[in-house]
């Protein structure tokens, strides 16, 4: 318990700062408790981290810290392709849920209850391989061409949601879930540049930046976990049917779709949103007379012309979750189960995720397993997992994407999740 | 500050701000990016009011500077005076009765003017004091006239009363009288007198008084003092006077920027212009004019007909009768590379000149019948005309100049964004002008930390294909390398000390310089530059 609550404060306080991608492993269904069981509480950590571009050694490198060396960028440089993306998805949660039928005297209640506290953040972005040339090695080698750096996309955002589901069990083919949550909204940056190319003349004597798109920034000034910069609300459901789709085999598939957080956050009255529509040239602060000092034309600095370029609203603003939409097909055998499946994020710059496990039950209690899969931030990736289950407590470990672990100069996937229950 | 701003703007800081509290990943970046711009004329250079254009655009510099001036001060100084008149007995003693006069007279003060004989004066400032000292036993009163002397068209009368004393404990009066605006006919009681106050005077027992016993220790005394007194205008006749006037301008700002070198400029015209607002003939010569360039040390001396030579002025006249303004007579005398060695005395680039000039006041004598005059404020001056076409031949001429010098607002050696790299100097030259620069890092002290070239990059001068006129600029660039130990040295500059040279080339071929010649500069920055994200 002293181990797993430290394993959650980890959770808490250091996954948000990792950066990455991918998606939720364990599907809310999977949080309550089992016809045998009265209830269950846990922890869990969950962190995901992946990109079509981008290394690990890059990642591991904004986490740790470290020079990024000509050939750590070059090798970025050879995986992008036109467009790439990157993302990452922490969560840290505890729950708890309970059967009345099993705690109350409500036997005959087909409802089980979950309260689940988490906070996720969510950082992604979607851009050309032009952008992350400019990124990494600057405009020089552009001299005399233009970068075309659009689009390009990013969000990063955090929120803390306080779940209240319930589960119904409408028979024993079929359960259902739905339920609540109130959303608080941390952090919230989101740039959308459908337009954003830059010029650099040949002797570097004149830039343009061609821009149109918005920039959204929920209050600066109140930075920090847990802090309110926003309101909000979201539904999550499911269904889950058990249906039989091998003949001859008494054990039922589960098609099981989700969807998650689909919902709002309505960030606050000192949220900033630029807007900007221009092509800007620098050319240089202006020296009218360099033989009178202070003979400045404009000395200004960039960052006071483009915000005069851009169009300021501060103001309250409302901005969707990034929901998330799962599809999942599990088979369990005697001694296997084998499960593949697609998700999906909105709002996320998120390709199709596709994936399939084998798990091998080693006994009543661990199973281990493989699993591969292709897309969201990514490319093809694979993992392992283990699930252990004891009379009263649970524990699920493993990773969805191990490419960047094994190869982290060259890919970039990094994944790991994390869960331990306690059922009684 | 401008190099971290773009970088701020190519990778879109926003990203990192939710990166806090951990060590930064960090890598180079290369970046090309404009830090400044200026287009330089030399009109810049000069100050544009000192050019003038031709019908061709070829530009002209002319200076304008008063090379002297002498006014009445110089010419005329009235010194402060005083007299003193005494009533006491010898011996014995007598009584006064009530209204009876004791003292009684005239009183004249004259000024010596040497040469000098005025008839006429208004006053513009100074003060009349009288002093009035008794012992008598009695109040006594004292009354004085200024004879043809009126203010505002009203008789001057002062009068004033002295209370009873005693020889133990004299009593003494002071009134002060402004002067200001005051019409003095200098003439004298006789009007044929020059330079001379005149004014009558008594003092009598007060009539509501009583009888006093006057002894010979009594006395009753009348101090007058005419005090700084500054003539509005005067006339009469203003004396032959010769002045020998020796003087340096200090500051000749013909060509201000620069500090050595050698122009050889064609075809300029000097105008000595000379102003004579006296009323009274003047005749001046120049006897030395001399030009110092005081950095190089170079020295020419203006040689020709005009040094030495005597020059007549007339004098102003009054158009609307005496006192009511009057219109200068000003004559002008040319020097040019004809008549002189000008083009000599101006390729030193002087920075200060030299003279000595002769002036006589009414070198024929009295031959207005003693009618001068002089307003205050007037006098004779002579004003230096320059014009120079800008057509010359150029060599080695410097421009120095020192400004000030910020590496980094915070100047924090921490934040070290700049790994090195180049600075460019882009530059577009329609001058037909080689112009050799070279920059030096200056610490606190002033002292040359380093130089930001590792010798001295020269912008080539435009070619002139046909004509005389540059129709093309030359296009062209120089770097300066950034090192780590440049960027230290301009961690710590706090001053830039810029060196330019200009060269005609050939050399010693002579260029007209068009009022369109422009010479445009960019700085760029080539730098490679350390980001942290």
């Amino acid at each position: 318990m002293k181990y797993g609550f430290r394993v959650f404060l980890v959770s808490l306080f250091v996954f948000p700062y990792f950066i990455g991608w991918a998606q939720s492993v364990i599907k809310l269904y999977d949080f309550y408790p089992n016809e045998l069981e009265k209830g269950a509480f846990g922890i869990r950590a969950e962190l995901n981290s992946n990109s079509t571009a981008l290394t690990a050694t890059f990642q591991n490198k904004r986490l740790t810290g470290g020079f990024i060396n000509d050939a750590e960028k070059d090798a970025m440089l050879s995986r992008a392709n036109q467009t790439n993306s990157t993302g990452s998805m922490t969560e840290a949660a505890a729950f708890m849920s309970f059967k009345p039928s099993k705690i109350l005297d409500a036997e005959n209640s087909k409802f089980s209850f979950l309260f689940l506290l988490s906070d996720r953040r969510i950082q992604n972005a979607y851009f050309t391989d032009q952008m992350l040339d400019i990124f990494l090695n600057g405009n020089r080698s552009f001299a005399g061409q233009t970068a075309y750096m659009s689009p390009f996309y990013q969000t990063n955002i955090g929120y803390q949601s306080f779940r209240f589901m319930s589960n119904m069990e409408v028979n024993d083919k079929v359960n259902v879930g739905f339920g609540v949550s109130l959303i608080n909204g941390e952090q919230l940056q989101n740039i959308d540049a459908s337009t954003l190319n830059l010029f650099t003349s040949e002797f570097g004597d004149t830039l343009i930046l061609e821009g149109m798109g918005t920039i959204i920034i929920s209050d600066t000034s109140n930075v920090g976990f847990l802090k309110n910069n926003g309101i909000g609300g979201a539904f999550s459901g499911y269904i889950n049917l058990n249906i039989n789709i091998i003949p001859n085999l008494n054990i039922p598939a589960q098609l099981y779709f989700e969807v998650r957080d689909l919902g709002w956050v309505n960030w606050s009255s000192r949220t900033e949103t630029y807007r900007f529509d221009t092509t800007y040239l620098f050319d240089g602060i202006e020296y009218e007379n360099i033989f009178d000092d202070g003979s400045f034309v404009d000395d200004r600095p960039i960052e006071d012309r483009i915000e005069e370029v851009s169009e300021l609203t501060v103001g309250s603003r409302n901005a969707m979750l990034p929901a998330e939409f799962q599809l999942r097909l599990r088979q369990e055998f005697e001694k296997y189960f084998f499960e593949m499946g697609t998700s999906y994020f909105l709002n996320s710059n998120f390709s199709a995720y596709i994936h399939g496990s084998a798990y091998r039950k080693l006994n009543d209690q661990w199973s281990l397993g493989l699993e591969s899969n292709y897309g969201g931030y990514g490319r093809f990736d694979l993992g392992v997992g283990m699930n252990y289950q004891s009379e009263h407590v649970g524990l699920i470990l493993g990773s969805r994407s191990m490419s960047g672990w094994v190869n982290p100069d060259k890919w970039a996937g990094q994944s790991f999740y994390f869960q331990m229950h306690w059922l009684w | 500050m401008q190099i971290r701003a773009i970088q701020l703007m190519l990778i879109f800081t926003v990203l990192q701000s939710c990166q806090i509290g951990k060590d930064d990943a960090y890598w180079n970046i290369d970046t090309l990016t404009p830090l400044a711009k200026s287009t330089v004329t030399l009109q810049q250079a000069f100050g544009d009011s000192i050019f003038t254009t031709d019908p061709n655009n070829a530009l002209s510099l002319t200076y304008s500077s008063e090379l002297f001036e002498f006014e009445l001060d110089t010419l005329l100084s009235i010194p402060d005076t005083s007299t003193e008149e005494f009533f006491r007995l010898p011996i014995g003693a007598i009584t006064l009765t009530p209204g009876q006069v004791f003292l009684a007279d005239t009183q004249e003060t004259s000024y010596d003017l040497q040469d000098i004989q005025l008839s006429f004066a208004i006053i513009r400032s100074g003060t009349i004091r009288f002093e009035l000292t008794s012992t008598l036993g009695e109040q006594s009163v004292f009354l004085y006239e200024f004879a043809g002397a009126s203010k505002n068209g009203q008789p001057i009368r002062i009068s004033d009363t002295v209370a009873a004393g005693s020889a133990s404990e004299p009593v003494s009066v002071i009134q002060e009288i402004d002067m200001s605006g005051v019409v003095l006919d200098l003439t004298g009681p006789d009007g044929n007198s020059f330079n001379q106050i005149f004014g009558i005077y008594q003092a009598f027992i007060d009539p509501g008084g009583n009888a006093v016993q006057i002894t010979s220790s009594d006395f009753f005394r009348m101090k007058i003092e005419y005090l700084e007194l500054v003539p509005d205008y005067i006339r009469g006749y203003l004396g032959n006077q010769t002045f020998n006037l020796e003087g340096t301008e200090e500051q000749v700002e013909i060509f201000p920027e620069l500090i050595s070198g050698n122009i050889r400029f064609e075809e300029i015209d000097l105008e000595f212009l000379v102003d004579n607002e006296l009323g009274a003939d003047v005749s001046f010569s120049i006897n030395r004019f001399e030009g110092v360039n005081t950095t190089s040390g170079q020295k020419e001396t203006l040689s020709g007909s005009i040094i030495g030579s005597n020059n007549n002025l007339n004098r102003a006249f009054e158009p609307n009768g005496a006192t009511n303004g009057f219109e200068s007579f000003t004559s002008s005398i040319n020097v040019n590379d004809n008549n002189s060695n000008l083009p000599d005395f101006l390729s030193v680039l002087p920075d200060r000149i030299s003279y000595d000039i002769g002036l006589n006041i009414n070198p024929l004598g009295n031959i207005s019948g003693g009618n001068d005059f002089v307003y205050y404020g007037s006098g004779a001056a002579i004003r230096a005309n320059l014009n120079i076409p800008l057509n010359a031949a150029i060599t080695s001429v410097l421009i120095m100049d020192t400004t000030e010098f910020t590496w980094d607002s915070t100047n924090d050696e921490s934040i070290n964004p700049i790994q090195g790299g180049l600075i460019w100097l882009n530059y577009k030259n329609f001058y037909p002008l080689e112009i050799t620069a070279q920059a030096y890092l200056l610490d606190e002290q002033n002292e040359i930390l380093d130089s930001l070239f590792l010798t001295p990059q020269s912008i080539l001068p435009a070619n002139i294909f046909s004509g005389n006129k540059v129709s093309v600029p030359y296009v062209g660039r120089i770097s300066s390398t950034l090192n780590k130990a440049r960027i230290q040295h301009l961690r710590n500059t706090k001053n830039l000390l810029i060196r330019t040279t200009f060269n005609t080339r050939p050399t010693g071929t002579t260029r007209t310089i068009y009022e369109d010649y422009k010479l445009d500069l960019r700085l760029v920055g080539d730098l490679s530059y350390e980001v942290r994200f």
